[in-house]
């Protein structure tokens, strides 16, 4: 049996808090999860969050963006969705190089997508006609991966 | 909705620390880059930023952190973090961030130590 909740939230990074919290909060109704993979969910959905705020930021929409947490008996998935219009491409995503590349300081960002790749045991980015959906998985044990 | 981070700062030898309580996100790290810039500008070179009480950091205050990082160098200094926790460790070490900034005791910022238990 599946069960979720929805919360859609205005593209401000001001809410962000309350993402981490709501879905912190229903991943720990789950008693297959440990502390420690909540916490790698809480920072993989706030890092869909977050670009999914820049992506509107950068459109300036006034759309809002959809979390969807959905509790499975093994596993818990968490979907962003976002609404600006152009969807992005992965691969313009790719990590940058090592932080010890010359020259890598001057590039404080990029961190975003492979954290969430390393953190979720399972994430898929799909381009969709209005957006992106970003979504997560994390299984409970014996497949926790910690 | 108001979203604080509280940053207080304090002396200790040459460096200033600037101790952080609460989240790092898109939303808070305005206002720590703006504590790391204001403080390089007033001439404190050697920061150590404290992150003893900070609940939460992701991607986007890892960038503040560099950011902060490479000005402080490009002006002869240097930004170091303290009270790193296993989980902060966690992100830091599958960022690489690791390997370019120093961890360093609290109390004597010049000693690079491990994580605390």
């Amino acid at each position: 049996m599946t069960q979720g909740i929805k919360l859609v939230i205005p593209a401000q990074p001001e809410y962000l808090s309350l993402v981490r919290s709501v879905v912190a909060a229903a991943a720990a109704l789950d008693p297959g999860l440990g502390d420690a993979r909540i916490e790698d969910l809480r920072i993989a959905v706030s890092e869909a969050t977050t670009n999914a705020i820049e992506a509107h930021a950068n459109l300036g929409s006034e759309e809002r963006i959809t979390i969807r947490c959905d509790l499975a008996d093994d596993r818990i998935e968490v979907e962003v969705q976002d609404h600006a219009t152009t969807g992005f491409d992965p691969a313009d995503l790719e990590a940058p190089g090592p932080l010890d590349a010359p020259g890598r300081l001057d590039y404080e960002g990029g961190f975003g997508i492979p954290l969430m790749r390393v953190l979720a045991d399972e994430m898929k980015i799909r381009s969709l006609d209005h957006g992106t959906a970003v979504q997560l998985v994390v299984y409970a044990s014996p497949f926790n991966k910690d | 909705m108001v979203v604080m981070l509280n940053v207080s700062v304090s002396s200790l030898a040459s460096w200033t620390v600037l101790r952080v309580s609460g989240e790092i996100d898109m939303a808070t790290c305005p206002q720590l880059r703006q504590e790391i810039v204001g403080q390089i500008s007033q001439g404190n070179l050697q920061l150590v930023i404290d992150l003893d009480a900070v609940d939460f950091i992701d991607s986007t205050g890892l960038g503040v952190l560099i950011g902060g990082l490479k000005r402080a160098r490009s002006q002869g200094g240097d930004l170091r973090v303290s009270g790193v926790d296993e989980r902060l460790e966690r992100i830091f070490d599958l960022t690489g961030l690791r390997d370019v900034l120093a961890v360093v005791d609290p109390t004597d910022p010049d000693r690079e130590v491990g994580v605390d238990q």
